[in-house]
């Protein structure tokens, strides 16, 4: 027990020290759990002794314990593929992922077979493995920099997701590629094959009969199962049922000796139209997480040094190789899929990485004597070193192709800054921006734009916008949009948080500049009338205000009236607003809480009052109010 | 000879638009009444302004192509500080352009009729003297002469505040309302078959004193 706590601390404190800084410099999780599995394997290779244990069979065993956590990745991803929104994908996804990885594969494997005099089987096994990128990298990558839904993103989405599908038949297929079979491939060795004694024909039925017992499962009994759960509101019952589903599945495949990944991901597909989905996905997380970063730390600890120095000049040449061969056939694929230059540059820079993936399938074909040991180890290295150079092609894409667009910008602007007088900098010219932004060039006013969507950007030139690529609230991007000559600046952007340090920035920096701000919802709104911004714009105020103008006319009340009915509450919610404002901003919550009852009670009392409701009928207006001069009917003006 | 002698015994039907401009029509009593006595009839278009329009964005081009395919154009609506609500306004601003509605090319509304139809809260009396209906409505029908139009003398229905307040007296009988909306009943069915000519009208102040005088008779 006492080495296990060892052994778990040292992972464990190792993870938290090193991911961080990893993620910190760009480096992203996977690469900082290889890092920390490297020390951890420096530092038991010294312990391990001391305690009377094997580093390497240690580590072996660890290994078998973290493979769950790829069993639990693979059911993740099946949960994220929704067949129907695959099949809407097929397109994108097939030409980008399947000319991708058949080329790389391909050309990989004559690489392997005629530059180092290798075996077909072995050639093949390698192209397959190294094809793959790394999904966590790179989604994880384009997620932080917002650049998940521009085209260049999108098509490196499906060209991952074909991976992540193709995965599943190349673990199907590496066993297949044992050169000599030995008496039981260790894939199954570790494991209770109970159709190791059935007569050959009838193995392939059993498997089927297993996928369907698997969909069958995931298809009629999962929900009324869930929902029984569900009903109980135990929170822990749900995510033990949610792991049991899956080790249940894994040992299912197991036990008929196919892998039990394979299982999981058709478990996942089949789960993926469930309403339970996204409950599942947040259960496993946390697992697949803290599995996951382990298995990667168990392979960094196998990280062979030696090695690594003894061949450095191979494993770099190797590494440098990898990379210009797969961007090269990314750079084919972005040429087939029409890309243009910016989004083009993204596609092929952002996945000429090896991937997590090869890391198992390595491991996997190693256990079935597909690839030498000492080949996959310098395979591990190259594929360890490919994804840590991976930040760097993703910086040198931010700062050279991207600032490039930047840079004749700027240029240009200042060529004709002069005969500019009423320029506006717009932040943020998405949903909202954008329709600010039409609403001043339809009148001949100047825009500049500022934007972090690299297409966006791309088309809005084309129609001769001024636009910056770019976090708005950057320093010297401001300053490259001219804020110092600007007249106004809108601020649009979707990140709410950055909406208000953009603003605080602006209102202590540039006091004299007329803020107009996007707020999403009533809290942020608080925040930016605080600041003392008169122009806040509610986000969805205009369009729910006009919607329940629209609903009062359907129930029959006249158009004009429901209008000013709509224009009087906004209105009073607006003067509601900055009051609620200066209380939420300098009391505590239960100050403000008071003061808010408080308002909902004055609120109440206005709307019980009589001549409100009076006022309401008459489209809010009482100069149309005959009553009083009804009353007043027949009596003389007083002198 | 004899086919002009048949159209003139059977005139082809007039077709008639009603702008009405009501800002608090749900509280109106006096134009309610008028026009549930419109008649149902495919000729007359009930154009409710305020319905249309609720944000003032006036169809300029709608608009005109209305007035191109009517041969009476009625306004209607409540007097408001001694003119008509808002809306219309904004309507005779936009839509009688320059070119269309008037100006030595204009020809759009030449020979249209054109007739006022307004409700007022105060009595009769109240509208005498330096205040006098037909002069206080004196833009419209300068509106309406600049425009070629067929001038016609407003129609009046007095007494709003009265009939509303139940508070009958020897100038405002219970009567008062029922009889307008006949008088108006009748007017618009004159003005369907064309039964109404401006020559013979030019005497009087408001065309209620045309039908006062028929009944009289």
């Amino acid at each position: 027990m006492t080495e296990a706590f060892v052994i778990a601390s040292l992972f464990l404190g190792l993870a938290v020290l090193l991911v961080p800084l990893a993620n910190r410099l760009n480096l992203g999780s996977v690469l900082g759990y290889l890092i920390a599995g490297a020390f951890v394997g420096g530092i038991l290779t010294w312990v391990a002794p001391m305690m009377g244990m094997d580093t390497d069979h240690l580590l072996e065993q660890l290994n078998h314990a973290t493979e769950f956590g790829v069993v639990l990745m693979l059911f993740i991803i099946g949960l994220e593929i929704q067949p129907s929104h695959l099949w809407r994908m097929k397109t994108t996804i097939l030409s980008a992922g399947g000319l991708q990885v058949s080329l790389t594969a391909l050309l990989i494997m004559a690489v392997a077979m005629f530059g180092f005099k290798l075996s077909w089987q072995m050639g093949m096994a390698i192209g397959l493995t190294l094809a793959l990128s790394s999904t966590a990298i790179i989604m994880s990558t384009l997620n932080e920099k917002g650049w998940q839904n521009t085209v260049g993103g999108k098509a490196s989405f499906s060209a991952l997701l074909f991976q992540d599908i193709a995965v599943i038949p190349i673990i199907a297929v590496i066993p297949l590629l044992a050169v000599s079979v030995p008496e039981a491939t260790e894939h199954t060795a570790h494991g209770i094959d109970i159709t190791a004694h059935l007569p050959t024909w009838l193995k392939p039925l059993v498997v089927v009969g297993a996928i369907v017992v698997v969909y069958v499962l995931s298809r009629y009994l999962i929900n009324p199962l869930f929902d029984y759960i569900a009903r109980a509101r135990q929170k822990e019952i749900f995510t033990t049922a949610a792991l049991g589903l899956v080790t249940l599945i894994a040992a299912l495949m197991s036990l008929i000796g196919l892998s039990p990944a394979l299982g999981v991901f058709v478990a996942g597909v089949i789960l993926s139209e469930s309403e339970y989905r996204h409950e599942l996905e947040a259960d496993i997380e946390p697992f697949k997480g803290l599995l996951l970063g382990v298995f990667f730390m168990t392979v960094g600890a196998a990280f062979n040094f030696a090695l690594f120095a003894a061949e450095f000049g191979l494993i770099v040449g190797l590494t440098l190789g990898l990379i210009v061969l797969k961007a090269s056939v990314l750079y084919v694929v972005g040429l087939v899929l029409k890309l243009q230059r910016v989004e083009h540059a993204l596609f092929f820079l952002a996945l000429a990485q090896g991937g997590e993936f090869a890391f198992v399938l390595l491991t996997l074909a190693v256990g079935n004597h597909v690839i030498d040991t000492s080949i996959a180890d310098t395979l591990r290295i190259v594929v360890a070193l490919s994804m840590a150079i991976t930040p760097l092609l993703f910086l040198f894409y931010e700062k050279a192709v991207l600032a490039q667009m930047n840079k004749t910008e700027e240029k240009s602007r200042q060529a004709d800054d002069i005969d500019e007088s009423n320029r506006v900098i717009i932040a943020g010219v998405g949903r909202f921006g954008q329709i600010v932004a039409r609403l001043l060039q339809y009148n001949q006013f100047g825009v500049t734009a500022i934007d972090n969507n690299p297409d966006m950007i791309d088309t809005l030139r084309k129609f001769g916008w001024k636009v910056f690529y770019g976090d708005a609230t950057r320093m010297d991007l401001l300053h490259a949009a001219g804020i110092e000559s600007a007249t106004a600046m809108v601020i649009a952007m979707d990140d709410a948080d950055k909406v208000v340090d953009l603003a605080a920035y602006l209102v202590k920096h540039h006091p004299d500049l007329k803020l107009f701000v996007r707020a999403k919802d009533r809290t942020i709104a608080y925040q930016l009338k605080h600041m003392g911004i008169e122009s806040v714009y509610r986000e969805t105020f205009e369009s729910s205000a006009t919607m329940g103008e629209q609903v009062l006319r359907h129930l029959g009340m006249r158009a004009y009236q429901a209008k000013r009915s709509k224009l009087r509450y906004q209105q009073e919610d607006e003067i509601l607003v900055k009051q609620l404002a200066a209380s939420y901003m300098e009391e505590d919550e239960s100050g403000h809480v008071l003061r808010v009852q408080e308002q909902l009670d004055n609120l109440a009392q206005v709307l019980s009052n009589d001549q409100h409701v009076k006022q309401y009928s008459l489209g809010n207006d009482s100069g149309w109010d005959e009553s009083t001069l009804i009353e007043d009917l027949g009596n003389k003006p007083q002198d | 000879m004899n086919q002009t002698a048949v159209q003139k015994t059977e005139p082809v039907k007039q077709k008639i638009l009603v702008l009405f401009a009501h800002p608090v029509f749900q509280t109106s009593l006096l134009n309610k009444s008028l026009l549930a006595a419109l008649p149902d009839e495919s000729e007359i278009t009930l154009h409710d302004l305020y319905e249309c329009y609720p944000n003032f964005m006036i169809d300029v081009a709608h608009e005109q192509e209305l007035l191109r395919n009517h041969d009476v154009i009625v306004f209607q609506h409540p007097l408001y500080w001694y003119s008509s609500p808002a809306i219309l306004k904004e309507w005779m601003d936009l839509v009688l352009e320059h070119g269309f509605a008037y100006g030595s090319e204009a020809t759009a509304l030449k020979g249209k009729k054109f007739i006022s139809v307004v409700s007022s809260g105060g009595d009769v009396q109240n509208y005498q003297g330096e205040r006098d209906i037909r002069s206080l409505l004196k833009p419209f029908e300068m509106t309406a002469k600049l425009c070629n139009m067929d001038f016609l003398p407003p129609f009046i229905t007095f007494a709003g505040l009265k009939i509303k307040a139940n508070n009958f007296d020897d100038g405002v009988s219970e009567n008062y309302l029922q009889q307008q909306v006949e008088l108006y009943r009748q007017l618009i069915d004159d003005l369907l078959n064309n039964q109404i000519d401006s020559s013979g009208l030019s005497n009087l102040n408001i065309i209620n004193e045309h039908y006062q005088n028929l009944g009289h008779d």
